[in-house]
């Protein structure tokens, strides 16, 4: 710690990442992103960078785009319902995320800056989710990446349970995690791909859940004091429930695509291998350097052709799923 | 170069306040057209909708060559592609979009190399599917339009 501050290296997964910032409730965005992870040690590989910084008003943003920037996309805005500008200004990527900041991403140095109007204002999730998204691309040049998703482990198979917001995700996950199977992360696991295979791992952190959710499960109460107030959903540490575990590293063995939907009983149905792509694709790949993304597109489609996946028409019938994924899992 | 067949430029359920015969004759009683060229009423329509619209309506970029069988059409190399259970699955490296081709498509897809000639690549197909020859043509042609309109292609 610094001051109000902090410059925290964590230890993702072998990967340094270091952020520096003065300002206190980056600070705790910073740890509620990825304190989860431990001490990452001195030395071995460059560590990635993150600077973030506070500003009283968007106009406060000391980067701007140059006369040369090319607005290349848009991508949802973390947390939010805005979308972020993307921009290619010479070597740096800009992430516009207009009235709420902007980062500026040196990919090939290993480093984000960003700049966030009033963070202190933000509700917690939300100044995390910044945080969150400048490790993620700083990761991803290493070759590992994050998946909008739960994933949980049993036995050392892993089952990825990747989907939008609102799509069954965490309700699958803690009825999974109720049965016995192991959490990795219930919003962002991360996926690495080695010679001997892909791999999936855990990403500590809260778990955040509807009052709906919360009503499934009547024993996430257990951890009523440590429950917070987010902006849509309240969060809670694993840890606090009697019962639910975490996991570790895996292979994984199921990947799931699952739809909420108004019925009584769920179906799953084998999903087809070019189908389960589309559907992985855009809860991994924001489309930033080229050559990255079209190394994470191989990546994602060696990982759909190895890997059993199945559409999961999500019923009322939560309690039911992890017979049915034991069996899936069995059979894989 | 086969002809490319003459179609309503809208389908009539999608315009029912409209009759557009493919005989060429004037628009029926129900119609409202006025006494317009039918070149012309297809590059005003083709004007007002955007180019993935024109596509699903089967109707072509005005302004856009025509397609001829000694023409090449090799892959973007802006372009990451993956065959899966025989689709393909393509990244748009410089929109990120994807788009995902169906198993014709994708032997297309798969031929389009820089080298051969679209008449080369209809033979294939043709050898490849049971399918006649103005078919054959009109599927790869309305393919290759659509890839080069969506810059997943390149032309020489």
């Amino acid at each position: 710690m610094t001051g109000t501050g902090c410059e925290s290296p964590y230890d993702v997964h072998g990967h340094g990442v270091r952020v520096r910032t003065e300002d206190a409730a980056l600070a705790f965005s910073a740890r509620e992103a990825l304190g989860g992870f431990g001490p990452a040690p001195d030395g071995g590989e460059p560590m990635l960078e993150i600077e973030l910084h506070a500003v009283a008003r968007r106009t406060d943003v000391p980067v701007r785009p140059s006369a040369a920037a090319v607005l290349v996309g848009h991508a949802p805005q973390p947390g939010g319902t805005v979308g972020c500008a993307m921009l290619r200004d010479g070597p740096l990527w800009l992430l516009d995320f207009d009235d709420a900041g902007l980062f500026a991403l040196d990919l090939d140095a290993g480093r984000v800056e960003g700049w966030l109007v009033e963070p202190g204002r933000m509700a917690p999730d939300w100044a995390a989710s910044f945080v969150l998204l400048a490790a993620i691309e700083l990761l991803r040049t290493r070759g590992i990446y994050a998946v909008h998703g739960a994933a949980l482990e049993k036995s050392g198979r892993g089952v990825l349970i990747a989907g939008p917001s609102g799509c069954g995700k965490t309700t699958a996950c803690l009825a999974l995690a109720r049965a016995g199977y192991r959490v990795l992360s219930d919003d962002h696991p991360l996926l690495r791909f080695a010679a001997a295979g892909p791999e999936l791992l855990p990403f500590p952190g809260r778990i955040a859940v509807t009052e709906r959710t919360i009503g499934w499960f009547p024993e996430l109460r257990q951890a009523q004091d440590g429950f917070r107030q987010d902006t849509r959903k309240r969060s809670f540490d694993l840890a606090d429930v009697a019962g639910y575990r975490t996991g570790h590293a895996c292979r994984p063995a199921l990947l799931v695509f699952p739809r909420i939907m108004e019925c009584d009983r769920s179906v799953l149905e084998p999903l087809g291998k070019a189908r389960a792509l589309e559907e992985l694709l855009p809860q991994t790949l924001l489309v930033l350097d080229a050559a990255l993304a079209a190394r994470q597109f191989q990546s994602m489609a060696a990982l759909v052709r190895e890997t059993p996946a199945y559409r999961l028409y999500f019923g009322e019938d939560v309690a039911a799923l992890p017979q049915r994924i034991d069996r899936l899992l069995e059979a894989a | 170069m086969p002809d490319e067949p003459e179609k309503a430029f809208i389908p009539r359920h999608l315009r029912p306040d409209l009759t557009f015969p493919d005989d060429g004759s004037p628009p029926g009683p129900g119609g409202t057209l006025p006494d317009t060229p039918r070149p012309e009423l297809r590059r005003r329509a083709a004007d007002l909708l955007g180019a993935a619209l024109r596509d699903c309506l089967g109707v072509g970029d005005p302004d856009a060559p025509p397609l001829g069988p000694e023409q090449v059409c090799g892959r973007s190399s802006d372009v990451a592609w993956t065959a899966v259970d025989g689709e393909a699955v393509l990244l748009d490296l410089a929109s990120g979009y994807y788009f995902s081709l169906n198993p014709v498509g994708t032997a297309i897809w798969e031929l389009l190399d820089g080298e051969r000639t679209l008449g080369a690549i209809h033979d294939a197909v043709r050898g490849r599917f049971r399918v006649d020859r103005e078919t054959a043509w009109e599927d790869l042609a309305a393919l290759v339009r659509r890839l080069r309109g969506e810059k997943l292609v390149t032309m020489r």
